[in-house]
């Protein structure tokens, strides 16, 4: 049966792009069911901070670094969840052009693999940049995000990811003006955050709640970055049409926000 | 912000001025008017103008080009054999040949330019999935398509971000390679 709209989050693009191969196969199933996918441009900012971000940094730390070791050395000194999938990216694309080759035993084929992982991150930023819309019927711009409007830029060989630093006295956005919009679904959001016990809540739970019990009362403090960062999930909650079911694969974070205020949950 | 690397403008220009000055007939000039997309007055017309005592790097045999060119083809001739087979292990046998022939031609074209080198790059990545994927004919076509793309080697910035597209729209899956990050880990070890 083909149902009608299907919103995507940062977690289910990331994970069209990213996932393994079930996963992937998983979301485009889900997504076939569908006769209009949308997300929206919040969704991109967020793609662009997290996913461009981390191939930004293998691309440019791999453009300059002699070799494998110097990468790894470099990564050490990251926070342990990014080192993680940082070195994961690089094993793996290390191992899907290992086996087989015929130079491993020269012991050319660190050398060989950094060459061509030169190429392969330059051009992959740029196809997952290109990527985050295929398949895509419609980009909502509800909040005018503004960092979503570029994408990260080639200088020689490596990339320029730089986000300007969003400020309310500085606004080239309509976050504001979207939060007054819809400040009844934030209020509904907020409360229901609230009525949750605090030892029930996360880290990002309990920023939400104290981002929009502040910016509920002064709306322009949401144009400031980290705010409106802070809030992300909310935004996107509010942001996704009523009538589209919103997939994610962050159920926890969605799923209370999306049952205060009437909207369907899909996951994987 | 610069970080010292060859920008893309340079590599245009590079590109316009090998064409230029290493085209000693009016033939070659129109083919780069043509393949650069700039209009006739950005480049030099035959009229009036003496060229250098330089062959086309592609007529001296035993160049680079000239090599590239040549794996260019063989290239080419393995993905009309993979368009031509109906047996699917002939078709598994071909593509291991195109697997090696890609590297070489990566091996080979790497110095030379290096918007052709990351587009073998991408080319290789769909080759070494295509062994654990069913391509349609169509992909395997969208393959010969981006070969006849780069046959002229120099290629610019823009045309290599075609034939990335081309890849995508097409399902070929280039994210491959690190579509199982949360698989593997290596661990490195400086040698002597």
């Amino acid at each position: 049966m083909v149902k009608n709209r299907v919103f995507l989050d940062t977690t289910i693009q990331i994970g069209r792009m990213l996932g393994d191969e079930d996963k992937k196969k998983e979301i485009d199933e889900i997504l076939s069911q569908f006769n209009k996918i949308l997300t929206s441009t919040y969704v991109k900012m967020e793609f662009r901070r997290r996913l461009i971000r981390d191939l930004v940094y293998i691309n440019n730390v791999s453009q300059d670094s002699k070799n494998y070791a110097e990468i790894y050395k470099r990564i050490e000194k990251l926070p342990p969840e990014q080192i993680r999938k940082i070195k994961g990216c690089i094993a793996a694309f290390y191992k899907f052009f290992s086996e087989n080759a015929k130079d491993k035993v020269d012991g050319n084929l660190g050398a060989i693999l950094l060459e061509k992982s030169r190429s392969y991150f330059k051009k992959t930023v740029e196809a997952m940049w290109y990527g985050f819309n295929k398949g895509i019927n419609e980009i909502l711009d509800e909040t005018g995000c503004y960092l979503a409007k570029s994408g990260p830029i080639l200088e020689g060989d490596k990339y320029d990811n730089r986000m300007k630093t969003c400020k309310r006295t500085d606004k080239n956005c309509k976050i504001v003006e979207f939060l007054i919009q819809n400040k009844e679904t934030f209020e509904k959001i907020y409360v229901k955050l609230q009525n949750i016990l605090e030892s029930d809540l996360d880290t990002e739970q309990r920023k939400i709640k104290d981002v929009l019990e502040n910016v509920l009362k002064s709306p322009e403090y949401l144009a400031d970055k980290k705010n409106c960062w802070n809030c992300g999930d909310a935004i996107i909650t509010v942001e996704s049409p009523n009538d589209a079911k919103i997939f994610t694969t962050n159920v926890k974070h969605f799923e209370p926000m999306c049952s205060e205020v009437g909207k369907e949950l899909i996951t994987v | 912000m610069n970080y010292g690397g060859t920008t893309s403008e340079t590599s245009i220009g590079d590109n316009i001025i090998f064409r230029s000055i290493l085209s000693p007939t009016v033939d070659r000039i129109e083919e780069a008017q043509i393949e650069t997309g700039l209009p006739p007055s950005s480049i030099s017309t035959a009229e009036g103008v003496e060229f250098p005592e330089i062959y086309p790097e592609e007529l001296i045999e035993g160049s680079s080009y000239w090599k590239v060119k040549k794996v260019l083809l063989q290239s080419l001739e393995f993905v009309d054999n993979i368009l031509q087979t109906e047996d699917e292990i002939e078709r598994e046998n071909i593509l291991s040949l195109f697997r090696d022939n890609l590297e070489s031609l990566w091996n080979l074209g790497k110095d030379l330019d290096k918007n052709f080198a990351d587009v073998i790059v991408l080319l290789q990545v769909a080759i070494i999935n295509s062994q654990y994927q069913n391509y349609s004919l169509q992909q395997y076509s969208i393959i010969k398509q981006i070969l006849e793309k780069i046959k002229k080697i120099y290629i610019l910035p823009d045309e290599s971000s075609e034939c990335m597209k081309l890849l995508l729209d097409n399902d070929i899956d280039i994210f491959a390679p690190i579509r199982n990050w949360e698989k593997y880990s290596i661990e490195i070890k400086e040698v002597e």
